[in-house]
């Protein structure tokens, strides 16, 4: 057998409380080195806290946690050095210019004198800022912002990266550029770990773990978790919708639907035979409809789903 | 039943000192949908929002909400509206009925039936006599929301209303939006997240100041030219190398583990034999995301 680069990142078992509080509760994840990974989960999940604790800024209570190969425990220097992290609140001197805050982040690093002016450069040109180095922070936009972060993050070119939900609050098109910039640094071999709380955006990751009390209750590549969705998704558009959902809420008081505009989304364990099911029930109440059909399911169908389970799982 | 829009804009200006929020909109909000107002932070959504509610006078044009105008019948406007801003203000040292009961005082529209309507309405209930602060963040949004829903409003403003909110808690929220149509409120929302523009009725693209689009978010993806196919296999970062230099494709992106390519129709099969040899190819539906940044970028190519 010939012996494999270590991960990126493996963690097991790893747990941590905040008081009464389990922050994280046996919580295992492995993360191959030039991966993009997403991190999703319900705010107090613990995607903060697991984030913190790999960048070796918060301790954790038991388990193991290494990042490239180092403690998270007793290593945190060699951790620092490789790895690049982007906290999730604007973390930049608004009343310093752009320029100014990538020296800082060079001073910080002891980046040589003389390497300076190539990796300022560098980075200028990949987030796309370079007319705008002397501009203040403050006056940038929510997206130009979040570029300039992962800029400053970016300084010591790091293996590692962890970025704490990165583009909330930027717009479509800024976004779009921003993961483009993801690409582009995965492209040179970068790992990358993020969070967000947008199932859309996840789907964009090469593998998407989902985050829920504290555990991972799955990881996979986002088409592998779409195919294990149980059931479907089927997609009605009705020409009465508020009669239609009455009917239908009484018929199938335990089915999941959702008002998507004119439609509504209704979840099924098995959506063909369900299909027939409500079909013959428009027909008996005289509902008529203009669209029936079943849709593929969502990044966050699933999600609603796993966490369900997990649910009745620690109940039973 | 009355047809007629709940708000109607013709011709909006808006003006700070040089900067023009507003370049002259037009648009109307039919009755009982939800109505999405979309754009990038900046782009004057806000603005629209504040002068709808009587806060801001426009330096141009015609606004009416329930055929009132927005200057000069303010005081009614406002009786009949609900409006939750993005720094919607609780009183944390408040319980949560408190909070309610002060809001409500203002509109002179406290009674303890209609607290109670409101608290089970928002999911609110067990929280009752839980003071503001110590409530889970995200239901503070549902608050803000109850505390406007207090006076019974036909229109509901909400500016934001979701940001920083989980998957679970938003799926929720956008459920208790549809249950007021029923009633027949009107819902005006803002929001730059595309997923949940497709939970709207109709939705209006601002960008800059001027309507990039407005319609069901069915015909805005529909008036998007050409069709999308997703690439899978090995060696994406190569063939969106190549993609980006033919001048065939209209727009290609990385998304995950495929390659999302966008051409005319008749060019679906200069892309199949691109991706003969080493890729399989799928079509793939256009998200709203897709329609806006073609709008954009076709706006400011135009600029």
């Amino acid at each position: 057998m010939s012996s494999l680069p270590p991960p990126a990142l493996e963690v097991r078992g790893l747990s941590k409380r905040f008081g009464a509080v389990a922050a994280l509760n046996e919580l295992n994840l492995k993360v191959s080195a030039g991966e993009l990974v997403a991190l999703v989960g319900p705010d107090g999940s613990g995607k903060s806290t697991f984030v913190e604790i790999l960048c070796t800024l918060l301790s954790y209570d038991a388990g193991s946690a290494t990042v490239l190969g180092f403690d998270c425990r007793h290593q945190t220097d060699q951790i620092r050095r490789r790895i690049g992290y982007m906290p999730q609140r604007f973390s930049l001197y608004e009343d310093l210019s752009v320029e100014e805050n990538l020296l800082f982040f060079a001073d910080i690093f002891s980046i040589d004198t003389g390497l300076r002016k190539t990796r300022f450069a560098e980075l200028l040109q990949f987030s796309r800022l370079t007319s705008f180095a002397k501009q203040r922070a403050a006056k940038l936009s929510g997206g130009m912002k979040q570029k300039l972060a992962l800029s400053c993050a970016l300084m010591h070119a790091p293996e590692l990266l962890f970025l704490d939900e990165p583009t909330t609050g930027v717009d479509p098109l800024s976004r779009r550029e921003f993961w483009q910039l993801l690409f582009d640094l995965q492209a040179k071999g970068t790992t990358i770990l993020m969070t967000t709380p947008y199932l859309d955006e996840a789907e964009r990751a090469n593998r998407v773990a989902f985050l829920f009390r504290g555990r991972v209750v799955a990881c996979d590549q986002p088409e592998n978790l779409l195919r294990r969705f149980c059931g479907g998704v089927i997609q009605l558009e009705p020409r009465r919708m508020e009669e239609t959902r009455a009917v239908l809420a009484g018929a199938f008081p335990l089915a999941r639907m959702h008002v998507f505009g004119d439609s509504l989304h209704i979840h099924a364990a098995q959506a063909e035979p369900f299909l027939l099911e409500i079909t013959r029930t428009l027909r008996q109440n005289q509902l008529d409809y203009q669209k029936l059909e079943v849709i593929p399911a969502r990044l966050e169908d699933v999600f609603v789903q796993e966490m369900e389970e997990d649910d009745h799982a620690t109940r039973d | 039943m009355t047809t007629r829009p709940v708000i109607e804009i013709e011709g909006l200006v808006k003006r700070f000192g040089t900067f023009t929020a507003l370049r002259g909109i037009s648009f109307q909000v039919p009755p009982a949908e939800v109505f999405g107002f979309l754009g990038p932070n900046g782009s004057g959504k806000t603005t629209t929002l504040r002068i709808l509610c009587g806060l801001l006078a426009p330096s141009a044009g015609k606004a009416t909400v329930l055929g009132w105008d927005c200057v000069r019948d303010t005081e009614k406007i406002r009786h009949s509206i609900g409006y939750v801003s993005q720094r919607f203000s609780l009183y944390k040292d408040l319980t949560v009925e408190e909070n309610l009961s002060f809001y409500a005082t203002i509109y002179q529209a406290d009674h303890p039936f209609r607290r109670k309507e409101v608290l089970d309405l928002c999911h609110l209930a067990i929280y009752a006599r839980r003071l503001v602060q110590a409530l889970p963040p995200g239901k503070r949004q549902w608050l803000a929301l109850a505390c406007a829903l207090m006076h019974q409003p036909q229109v509901l403003f909400l500016d934001e209303p979701t940001a920083g909110m989980d998957p679970f808690d938003r799926q929720e929220f956008w459920d208790l939006l549809h249950g007021f149509l029923k009633t027949g409120t009107t819902v005006f929302i803002t929001t730059h997240l595309l997923d949940e523009a497709e939970r709207c009725h109709r939705v209006c693209f601002l960008h800059q100041g001027e309507i990039l689009a407005y319609g069901s978010p069915g015909q805005i993806k529909q008036s998007l030219p050409g069709q999308m196919f997703g690439l899978k296999g090995a060696g994406l970062l190569t063939a969106l190398k190549q993609l980006q230099q033919e001048a065939w494709v209209k727009d290609v992106y990385l998304y995950g583990n495929s390659l999302h390519v966008r051409v005319d129709s008749q060019q679906a099969q200069a892309l199949a034999d691109f991706a003969a040899q080493t890729l399989a190819m799928e079509a793939v539906p256009f998200s709203l995301e897709d329609s806006f940044i073609f709008l954009t970028q076709q706006k400011e190519r135009s600029a």
